[in-house]
């Protein structure tokens, strides 16, 4: 858990983009919530692979964004549900059910499909929020944070040294 | 790490990340995509070239571990468009006779659909199998891995033949339809000998009950002497009295046993008599029995074809029985996986798939069209071919169906087998089809080896057509016509004489064999023109040794009741012995009533009586005496007119 919390302020605190930190935090939220052998998370290794995006911090949150899939899992079901059921998708969904793509990467699966168009939805928000926290972080929060006694003497303590381990790597 | 040592290594660190932040980054990263297409490009390549390897590594070790024996596979080739696979020189040892193949294929060429192969489904598109070998000799045994319990397979003797026909043409002796009947003459001898048993205790225990000779004679005794008894005064009366209580009580007690023993006695006759008509009855029951069971009565109804055609008929349903027990616990299990997979998805949520409609659908395995080219032992070839075979015809809602082709070298069809069959949503399996036979010569065959008469079939030009249904129970029915027939043989006997002969004479007959019931045990029957042919020949013969047979077998049973009549008759004797000396019993004690003992009280009481008034008579005559003498010496000296 320290090493988690420590990579993610080492991201903060690098000289890493922020832009590139705010695409790792949107990819793992993507990669999380759906199943890794599924489109999006075929194409989330791809961009992993193609794009600079921090990597520290995408396999931190991928962690945590696995456990929230869990959490909501009836939700995604339920919107998966209301896509596939759709009166007017239907036409569609019947043309691309007959090509083995469609049907191999499960996408007539409700929980599979309501995971894609949660995560599809949410990508560009989580992007933006991301990206503004970390701009914010660093511009204003940070300087703020280490006046805290509270955080010089959590650098005084042994998550601090770990931090610094983690960061120096 | 201490924390010594991470201060020593910060700045150096810091340096590094400083220069390399000063280098411009776009936003590809050029090294990952690289490794990305470099691991994509190998995997890719690595399955090309080792894909002939890695399918004939997974048809060996499939196939092996599926059938438990030895697997063998010259070679194996994948082709990547269309994708199939041909399999060449595949030998399946059998785990059960390892010297021999189970099966062998000179070729096996599949054309797999690669979509529905990515989703779980084995489908065929086409499947073509040339020179299908089964039970061939192996170069060297193969090796087997488990042995696969050999099914236990009832001895259905008799089976197919009724009964007591089974040995060829010998007619069953008396003693092998005693063997054979469920003879009721023993079972109600056997009765019999329970009931008196059983009786004959409860009949000594009444019989001990009563009083025996001695105490008869002891009543006797005590009777002559109470007779015989002097009353000389009141006591003694009444002393008599009381003996004549106390025996009227013994008498009285002996006589409630005598009867005890007397209803005993009833019932006990009652019932042995019972068992006894029983056993009378029983050989006639068992003669009746053994007619019903046998047909004695009536020759035309022994059916010589099934005699001869029996064991032949029994040995393709045996066959057919032992693959339809191959091939059930494959169904079973298929049952056992569709019934663990609904449980797996009721336990995890993993969501719900939607079910567009398909314009193709695919059970999970299904072979959609082939062919094999199969060589049967005796050298000839056949040509099978299929469409839709699968484990679930529900899903294309389309049957399966097979052509079995067999030609003569004149390429006329010698045999044709057509049919279809559906495996519905439970698993239930049925069949129909039809088959047709023209113009197949035979090859010499034994029809009969028994040791009264050796018949074979040298030669014959076979036609026959048939048909077939399956749905729960087996309902078929098949003609066979067989013409330019020569027969040859040996007989010892009259009747098997009189049987060759007549067959010698026969130069085409037919054979309408049925078969129907349950697939395990059905029923056959074989019906000939043969037969009314033969049974014209000989019924008077037969006629007559059955009388003989009869004759006999109702001797055996007439001694099998004599001798346990006999057994039983000592029993009998002492029965009615029993009723003698209860009647002899009876008469003795009647004398011993209770109105002869109040009698002889009262004769006593009498005779006493009498003799107190003779006595008292007497004494009267006496004083009346001595008076009359006082009164002459008193008179003698009076003189009245003197």
């Amino acid at each position: 858990m320290f090493t988690l919390l420590a990579k993610i302020l080492s991201a903060l605190n690098s000289d890493a983009e922020p832009h590139q930190i705010a695409s790792a935090i949107a990819l793992a939220m993507v990669f999380g919530l759906n199943p890794t052998l599924s489109l999006m998370g075929l194409l989330v290794i791809v961009l992993l692979f193609s794009l600079r995006v921090n990597l520290s911090t995408f396999i931190a949150l991928f962690a945590v964004f696995s456990g929230v899939a869990v959490l909501i899992a009836k939700p995604m079901h339920e919107v998966g549900l209301l896509v596939l059921n759709n009166e007017s998708l239907q036409p569609l969904f019947t043309e691309w059910f007959q090509s083995y793509w469609f049907r191999v990467l499960e996408l007539n699966n409700t929980l599979v499909m309501g995971a894609m168009v949660t995560s599809f939805v949410l990508f560009i928000p989580v992007w933006l929020i991301a990206k503004f926290l970390v701009d914010k972080y660093r511009a204003a929060f940070q300087a703020f944070v280490e006046k805290f006694k509270v955080v010089q003497s959590l650098k005084a303590s042994k998550f601090y040294q770990v931090y610094q381990a983690v960061h120096t790597q | 790490m201490t924390e010594k040592q991470m201060n020593d290594k910060s700045p150096e660190k810091s340096e590094d990340s400083a220069k390399n932040n000063d280098k411009p980054k776009g936003m590809l990263r050029t090294s990952g995509l690289a490794t990305l297409l470099v691991l994509t490009g190998g995997t890719a390549a690595g399955g090309y070239f080792f894909a002939d390897s890695l399918v004939k590594l997974a048809v060996e070790k499939g196939l092996s571990n599926a059938v438990g024996a030895e697997t063998n596979l010259a070679s194996a080739e994948v082709s990547w468009h269309p994708f199939g696979v041909t399999l060449n020189g595949l030998q399946q040892t059998d785990p059960q006779n390892p010297e021999f193949n189970l099966l062998q294929i000179e070729q096996a060429v599949a054309k797999v659909n690669l979509g529905e192969l990515l989703l779980d489904r084995l489908v065929i598109d086409d499947l073509t199998v040339s020179k299908l070998q089964l039970n061939v000799k192996r170069e060297q045994a193969g090796e087997v891995y488990s042995v696969e319990e050999s099914q236990n397979e009832e001895g259905d003797e008799g089976k197919g033949q009724e009964g007591g026909l089974a040995d060829g043409f010998a007619i069953p002796s008396a003693d092998d339809l005693l063997a054979k009947a469920d003879l009721q003459t023993e079972k109600k001898a056997k009765n019999l000998e329970q009931v008196w048993q059983r009786e004959n205790a409860e009949m000594d225990k009444a019989l001990r009950a009563i009083p025996n000779e001695a105490e008869l004679k002891k009543y006797e005794d005590k009777w002559k002497q109470l007779k015989g008894r002097k009353i000389k005064s009141l006591d003694d009366i009444e002393k008599l009295r009381a003996e004549i209580k106390s025996l009227k009580a013994e008498v009285k007690s002996d006589k409630a046993a005598l009867k005890k023993a007397r209803e005993q006695f009833k019932s006990s006759k009652e019932k042995v008599g019972v068992a006894y008509k029983e056993l009378e009855a029983a050989p006639g029951q068992d003669w009746q029995s053994i007619k019903e069971t046998l047909p004695i009565d009536d020759p035309n109804a022994v059916a010589i074809s099934k005699m001869l055609f029996g064991d032949e008929i029994g040995g393709y349903l045996e066959q057919a029985q032992s693959l339809y027990l191959k091939v059930k616990p494959y169904i079973d299990a298929n049952k056992q996986v569709k019934a663990d997979q609904k449980i797996d998805t009721q336990i995890s949520f993993r969501g719900e798939d939607i079910q567009f409609p398909l314009e193709e659908v695919y059970p999970d395995a299904i072979l959609l069209s082939g062919g094999a080219s199969v060589l049967a032992n005796n050298g000839k070839t056949y040509q099978l071919s299929f469409t839709e075979l699968t484990h679930q015809s529900y899903v294309r809602n389309a049957p399966g169906t097979y052509v079995l082709v067999q030609e003569n070298s004149g390429s006329a069809q010698a045999l044709t087998v057509d049919g279809q069959y559906f495996i519905n949503q439970a698993s239930a399996f049925t069949t129909e089809g039809q088959w047709s036979l023209k113009g197949e010569k035979l090859a010499s065959k034994s029809l009969s080896d028994s040791s009264d008469l050796k018949v074979e079939l040298t030669k014959a030009i076979i036609n026959g057509n048939g048909q077939y249904q399956f749905d729960k129970l087996l309902e078929s029915s098949h003609q066979l016509k067989f013409e330019q027939t020569e027969f040859t043989g040996e007989s010892s006997t009259e009747l098997s004489d009189l049987v060759l002969n007549t067959l010698k004479n026969i130069d085409n007959f037919d054979l309408n064999i049925g078969v129907d019931g349950d697939i395990l045990s059905p029923s056959t029957s074989v019906r000939s023109n043969m037969d009314s042919r033969l049974n014209t020949a000989f019924k008077d013969a037969f006629k007559q040794r059955w009388k003989a047979v009869e004759g006999e077998t109702k001797d055996k049973l007439s001694n099998k009741l004599q001798s346990a009549l006999d057994l039983n008759s000592g029993d009998m004797k002492k029965l009615n012995d029993m009723d003698l000396d209860l009647n002899n019993l009876e008469s003795s004690l009647s004398e011993y009533s209770q109105k002869a003992l109040n009698n002889l009280i009262d004769s006593k009481k009498k005779q006493y009586e009498d003799e107190l008034k003779n006595k008292a008579k007497k004494e009267v005559d006496k004083q009346k005496d001595k008076l009359k003498d006082k009164l002459k010496d008193k008179l003698k000296d009076f003189k009245c007119c003197e």
